[in-house]
């Protein structure tokens, strides 16, 4: 609902905008501050001076995150057809520290199609299920990620899927939430938007996109594209 | 003589042929032998030339003499024929004579010098012999011509003795002339007499007559003659006898008279033909037919009969006809079975008509038929389809019997009759129900030509009563289940009216009582009626006969027709009963159609009542042309257009002209399923005004065409609402969202601001520059969230913020000094405070709000500098004010006033101003809720806003707010004394920075602190160390088990837990439920540390 609402976006945006100078004011004095007493510090100040510096860039991650989602279009406009192996790859490259770091296994399952998507989105939106997917595999697991498609009728059906903690049917729908996140694993890092920006990405591109999973094997994130993008815009015949 | 001679050579030889040339011309110096060659020459030469003598040579290069000759013969040329031949032949010439040649010469040395005269010899006695034949044949013909006439020739003398008797006298009288010669004229011919007497001394010339009259042969037998008799008178002149020419004309004679018969058979088929041309009526057919047979047959007496079974019979009720009764036998009923029981017989074994002829039957059938004095009977069955009637003819004559010729005419008569009949009866039936048709066309038209009930009911007793020829007829309606009400009527004047009259189901009699059932009734004769009190009933009433017939459509009963016929009794025909049957089922249709045209009249009426009186436009359009067919009086006032200018234009045209196509795709692409349905539509009104509608169109089925039905609902006042409505759930929405985003927010920079505070502590105070980093960040942080806190307060309408009765002047006072900082040095702020002010009634962070925005609205609006006044005083409204955002009412005011010198705005702006969202600062500059925000917390405050502004000479916010009881506000200033102490406090925050911000906090106050990161934690904290904790601070927004429950539980534990709830963001009500489950403080994040100090202790104080 939120997301199509254009004031919303725009209150985010002004929000986003607003936030982000007292925190460039914060991030840069409490650098100063740092750099100028870091060796006269006493350790509780330090703690103290960590913390501003630690909030500061959790919020400044926030904000940015918000921006990121607020500034996704409603309508995706008539793009070529991108590779969609392509995307992957892109994708996949933009984690290559996290992937790396993680040992995490991304095999493609099948030939990825061709689809007439916005590129740079669809990136992130394969980036965001990729980091999903290997933040909630437990830390003594290694990721292993499966990419694959299915052509329907009409649709493309793409799917990733993990070997991580899964997801409770309850929660099909809230995973989707702004600022939804799921605390089961501590460790676990990240703005709380990452699939409402995929689902805001998806939905922009006419598709949609839903969980399905099984809590000992892992979640599924499938997403449907349309094979002939219709971009008729006008009336409404119901 | 020899001179005439032409003689024809056929000689091959031409040597031969020169020499009979030469031997001719020797003898006849003319030239009159030609020659030929060959035989085809002389048969070409035939052709063309007569000859009196041919000499042929025997041996011709093409045929031979004999073969010559037979051909010569075959053409019959009896030219005489002399052959010449080099080598006699005896048997050729035998054979050559026998075919006729007349010479034959054998070529010797002279052979030619005879020839002429040969040849001479020959033609003369041809010539000759021509001449004798032709007189023998003359003397044979004369004596043939009276032999060889066929005529018989007779003379006789005076005494009418034969004296010459021919030999066709004798052929046809098979007497020979010796045998009659001297016997009496009347042996052979005795009708005939001739008379002598007065000739004897009479006339000198002879005497002719002609005459004719039977003969008798030798064999007995009758040759009808004819006679030419001629007397003979002698050279005295006397008469000495007759010579009679007798002609057989037996033959001419029957044939003449079968000739006749033929006629009068042809003239009697004919006049039956034409009996049966002229009329189709049965009954005519057959006394005309009768008559007329009996006067050809010279019948003594001659009677119909019809079969029971018949239409005649059946029609006329009677057996036999008029003459039928001069005869006792024809009347007697006993005969009549016998004579139809026989005729059944006779038909049985032929199916088809017959002629029954009295002498050919058997005895006894014989004497069936012959009653009365007569001698012959001659019946002719007539059996069109499955009827038959009889013709009879009765004659005295004994033996009369039916010649051939008359079987074959009265066969003949009988088929036409049979046909005739056949025709008739179908003509009859066609005619019965075209005119039942007919009848049921008249009656049904005049019943249709009105949807009126009263109308139709009376029509259709009117026609029945014409037609039909009822005295009385009746409509009774059925007005209950079980009661029927005569409501129409149609009746003699001479007769009683029954209108009015009831009658109940229970009043009649089973027999009745079927009519309720859809039975027909049908009296005859109500005196036979088996029912007394229903018979009187109806011969009171003068009821002779009825019928009733019940009106039904879908087995229900609309009423009962009832015909009375009071002046005899009628029997009711089977025709009638059947049309009044047809009337019935018509008048229930029309009954029915009046019914449901009502009822579709007064749903039609109902239909335009609504279309006239809807509060929607509605225009019914042609689904092929577009074209408007229909509008009400709510599209004309919708459109503009009147009527008739509607009826001008295309549906589509109603809309912006650049989206008409879309339109027009919408429009046709209408179907019974898909309807089109356009919320946020458009109609181009007359004056070319935009009009925000909502539309609906459907398909309209109106029986043979298909309508769109569109319907227009003027959407301005719901848009507005709409809007309205909008605004408000989108703040909600968007409240909860930020509220949300307004949590992890506070949260963060509530840490930020708790360790910088706690930074600052640490730091030397001599420190400045670090001090002054610090309060930077700080600052920062405050301005952060405010940011959000801001947000949240737009969004959730800030209700959560009690109004108090303050001095407006403190809190401008407290809030200006805290503007210093945040306002460039090239602004010069004049506060102009009213000692003395009224109280007034509101939240004093909102006041600050209002006075925070509104003077940095003034310092955006002066970027070079300039003048903010910030004034306040009393001010008395006497008058209602209008262009102010909020209801000015008369009465006390305090006015707030923030005035700049800066670049003022337009008074398109100023009118915009306090709208959400709108905002003239660069993007990221500004919310565009501030004002918004003002506007809202003056309105519930019960003030309202002016707004005085010209472009490039600044703009004044005049604020009033409802002056209250002149006391002294209550709330002081920001005066506060952080305390410490000594207690334990177990802090609950899922917020890592928070938690412990709040440590290094509460320890800074000299507090031990215990610290539980989410609520199970917190239970099994606070359970173990339940004795030690003095006061629980608690925040409300934690994942896993959320502040309430965590209260909940606590409260379980230790009815008396001191617990104090912290919160970024909490809807109000959350927070008076909190407040009710019995905590003991509230504070909102992020608090100043010495908030939160103060808040505990007093908290712990009261303990």
């Amino acid at each position: 609902m939120f997301g199509k609402q254009p004031e919303f976006d725009r209150l985010i945006h002004l929000l986003t905008h607003e936030l982000k100078s007292p925190l460039v004011t914060i991030l840069g004095f409490s650098a100063m501050l740092k750099e100028e007493c870091q060796p006269t510090l006493d350790p509780q100040s330090a703690t103290y001076l960590n913390f501003i510096i630690k909030a500061a860039y959790r919020i400044d991650a926030q904000v940015s995150a918000l921006s990121e989602w607020a500034e996704v279009p409603h309508n995706i406009n008539k793009t070529p057809e991108i590779d969609f192996n392509e995307i992957v790859s892109s994708a996949c490259l933009s984690l290559k520290e996290t992937i790396q770091d993680r040992q995490a296994q991304i095999v493609i399952v099948n030939l990825l199609p061709k689809v007439i998507c916005d590129k740079m989105l669809m990136t992130k939106l394969m980036a965001h299920l990729l980091v999903n997917a290997i933040n909630y595999t437990p830390k003594d697991r290694i990721p292993h990620i499966e990419i694959g498609c299915q052509p329907t009728s009409r649709m493309y059906r793409f799917w990733v899927k993990d070997n991580g903690i899964g997801i409770d049917a309850s929660l099909y729908k809230r995973v989707f939430e702004l600022f939804y996140r799921k605390k089961t694993l501590r460790e676990v890092e990240g703005s709380g938007l990452g699939l409402s920006l995929a689902q805001r990405i998806i939905v922009a591109h006419k598709g949609r996109i839903y969980v399905r999973a099984n809590p000992d094997n892992g979640s599924c994130f499938y997403f449907c594209l349309p094979i002939n993008t219709d971009y008729r815009v006008n009336g409404s015949v119901t | 003589m020899a001179e005439r001679y032409r003689i024809l050579l056929v000689e091959d030889e031409e040597e031969h042929a020169q020499l009979v040339f030469m031997a001719f011309q020797k003898e006849w110096p003319k030239d009159i032998v030609k020659s030929v060659y060959s035989a085809q020459q002389m048969l070409a030469c035939l052709k063309a030339e007569q000859f009196d003598l041919f000499i042929i040579d025997y041996s011709l290069p093409d045929l031979d003499g004999i073969q010559l000759i037979e051909e010569l013969n075959r053409q019959e040329i009896q030219t005489p024929i002399i052959i010449i031949t080099g080598h006699g032949n005896e048997v050729v010439a035998v054979q050559l004579m026998k075919l006729g040649v007349s010479d034959y010469l054998v070529k010797a040395n002279n052979f030619p010098a005879s020839l002429p005269s040969i040849a001479h010899k020959t033609i003369e006695s041809h010539r000759l012999k021509r001449r004798f034949d032709v007189a023998e044949a003359h003397l044979q013909f004369q004596a043939l011509m009276l032999d060889n006439v066929h005529d018989a020739i007779i003379g006789i003398d005076t005494t009418t003795s034969i004296i010459y008797w021919n030999k066709g006298a004798a052929k046809i009288f098979g007497w020979q002339a010796e045998d009659i010669l001297g016997e009496p004229l009347h042996k052979v011919i005795p009708t005939f007499t001739p008379d002598f007497s007065n000739l004897q001394n009479d006339s000198s010339s002879p005497l002719q007559t002609t005459t004719e009259g039977f003969g008798i042969t030798s064999q007995g037998e009758h040759p009808y003659l004819a006679l030419r008799i001629r007397t003979i008178i002698d050279k005295n002149g006397r008469c000495v006898g007759s010579l009679i020419v007798a002609q057989d004309i037996t033959k001419e004679k029957t044939l003449q008279i079968q000739t006749q018969q033929q006629i009068r058979h042809a003239d009697i088929v004919n006049r039956v033909l034409s009996i049966v041309a002229t009329t189709t009526n049965i009954k005519e057919i057959l006394v005309n037919v009768s008559n007329l047979l009996a006067n050809a047959f010279q019948a003594d007496k001659h009677w119909r009969h019809a079969s029971s079974d018949s239409p005649l019979g059946h029609n006329s009720g009677k057996r036999g006809t008029a003459e039928l009764r001069e005869d006792s036998w024809l009347t007697d009923k006993e005969w009549l079975n016998a004579l139809e029981t026989f005729l059944h017989k006779q038909l049985n074994s032929h199916n088809r008509s017959l002629i029954i002829d009295s002498q050919s039957l058997a005895p006894e059938e014989q004497r069936l038929l012959l009653q009365g004095n007569f001698k012959s009977q001659i019946l002719m069955v007539l059996r069109p389809n499955t009827d038959w009637y009889v013709l009879g003819l009765a004659f005295n004559q004994e033996n009369r019997t039916l010649s051939e010729s008359e079987r074959e005419i009265l066969a003949e008569i009988t088929y036409i009759v049979t046909l005739a009949l056949e025709k008739a009866l179908l003509y009859k039936r066609t005619e019965e129900s075209a005119l039942r048709e007919q009848l049921i066309n008249s009656i049904t038209r005049s019943m249709s030509q009105s949807l009126d009930t009263k109308v139709i009911l009376k029509a259709v007793c009117e026609e029945i009563y014409h037609n039909i020829k009822a005295d009385r007829v009746l409509f009774i309606d059925i007005i209950q289940p079980d009661c029927g009400l005569v409501i129409h009527e149609q009746c003699k004047e001479q007769w009683n009216k029954l209108t009015g009259t009831r009658y109940l189901r229970a009043d009649c009699n089973a027999q009745v009582q079927k009519l309720w059932d859809g039975h027909i009734l049908v009296v005859d004769k109500v005196a036979d009626f088996f029912d007394s009190r229903l018979k009187n009933y109806f011969l009171e009433n003068h009821v002779q006969s009825f019928l009733a017939i019940p009106v039904r459509s879908d087995k229900r009963l609309l009423g009962i027709i009832s015909l009375h016929q009071c002046e005899s009794v009628r029997h009711w025909q089977p025709v009638e009963i059947n049309l009044m049957c047809d009337i019935a089922n018509h008048c229930a249709v029309v009954l029915n159609n009046a019914y449901l045209y009502n009822e579709s009249r007064k749903s039609e009426e109902r239909y335009r009542s609504l279309f006239d009186n809807a509060n929607d436009a509605i225009v019914i359009a042609d689904i092929k042309t577009g074209r408007i067919l229909d509008a009400n009086s709510m599209a004309e006032m919708l459109t503009g257009y009147d009527f008739d200018s509607l009826l001008t234009m295309p549906l589509t045209a109603l809309h912006p002209l650049d989206e008409q196509t879309q339109y027009q795709y919408n429009y046709s692409n209408i179907t019974k399923n898909n309807l089109l349905h356009l919320r946020d539509a458009t109609v181009i009104r007359k004056n070319g005004e935009a009009l925000p509608i909502e539309l609906n169109a459907s398909l309209i089925d109106l029986g043979a065409e298909q309508v769109i039905q569109a319907l227009l609902r003027d959407m301005t006042e719901q848009r507005k609402l709409e809007k309205q409505l909008f605004h408000a759930q989108r703040l909600e929405s968007i409240g909860t969202l930020t509220g949300g985003i307004a949590h992890d927010f506070n949260n963060l920079l509530a840490g930020i601001l708790g360790y910088a505070e706690l930074f600052k502590k640490k730091l030397d105070p001599g420190n400045t520059k670090l001090y002054n980093y610090a309060s930077i960040i700080e600052q920062s942080a405050t301005h952060g969230a405010q940011l959000a806190q801001r947000l949240v307060a737009f969004a959730r309408g800030n209700v959560e913020l009690k109004a108090q009765l303050i001095d407006l002047n403190v809190i401008v006072s407290d809030t200006l000094k805290l503007l210093e900082r945040a306002l460039n040095k090239t602004i010069e702020i004049q506060p102009s405070l009213a000692a003395n002010l009224p109280a007034v009634q509101i939240n004093p962070t909102q006041l600050q709000q209002i006075l925070m925005n509104l003077c940095i609205n003034a310092r955006d609006a002066m970027p070079d500098g300039g003048l903010l006044i910030v004034a306040t005083q009393s001010s008395a409204i006497a008058t209602y004010r209008t262009n102010t955002v909020g209801a000015s009412r008369q009465g006390d005011y305090v006015l707030l006033t923030v005035k700049d010198t800066g670049k003022g705005m337009t008074a398109e702006v100023a009118s915009r101003i306090f709208e959400p969202f709108f905002t003239t600062k660069e993007i990221g500059k500004g919310t565009g809720l501030g004002l918004a925000m003002v506007a809202n917390i003056v309105k519930e405050a019960e003030g309202f806003i002016e707004v005085d502004t010209q472009v490039d000479s600044g703009t004044a916010f005049n604020i009033y707010f409802p002056a209250k009881l002149p006391e002294r506000a209550l709330v002081n200033s920001t005066t506060k004394t952080a305390l410490g102490g000594y207690e334990t406090i177990l802090v609950i925050d899922d917020e890592e920075t928070l938690r412990y911000l709040a440590k290094d906090t509460l320890e800074s106050y000299g507090y031990k602190v215990l610290l539980a990161a989410d609520g199970l934690e917190a239970i099994e904290v606070y359970r173990k160390n339940m004795a030690e904790i003095d006061l629980v601070l608690l925040d409300i927004v934690m994942p896993r088990m959320n502040g309430r429950e965590v209260l909940q539980q606590l409260l379980k534990i230790n009815v008396n837990v001191q617990v104090v709830v912290a919160s970024g963001y909490c809807p109000p009500e959350e927070v008076e439920q909190i407040w009710r489950h019995g905590i003991k403080g509230f504070i909102p994040k992020p608090y100043q540390i010495e908030d939160l100090a103060t808040e505990l202790r007093l908290v712990l104080d009261k303990k």
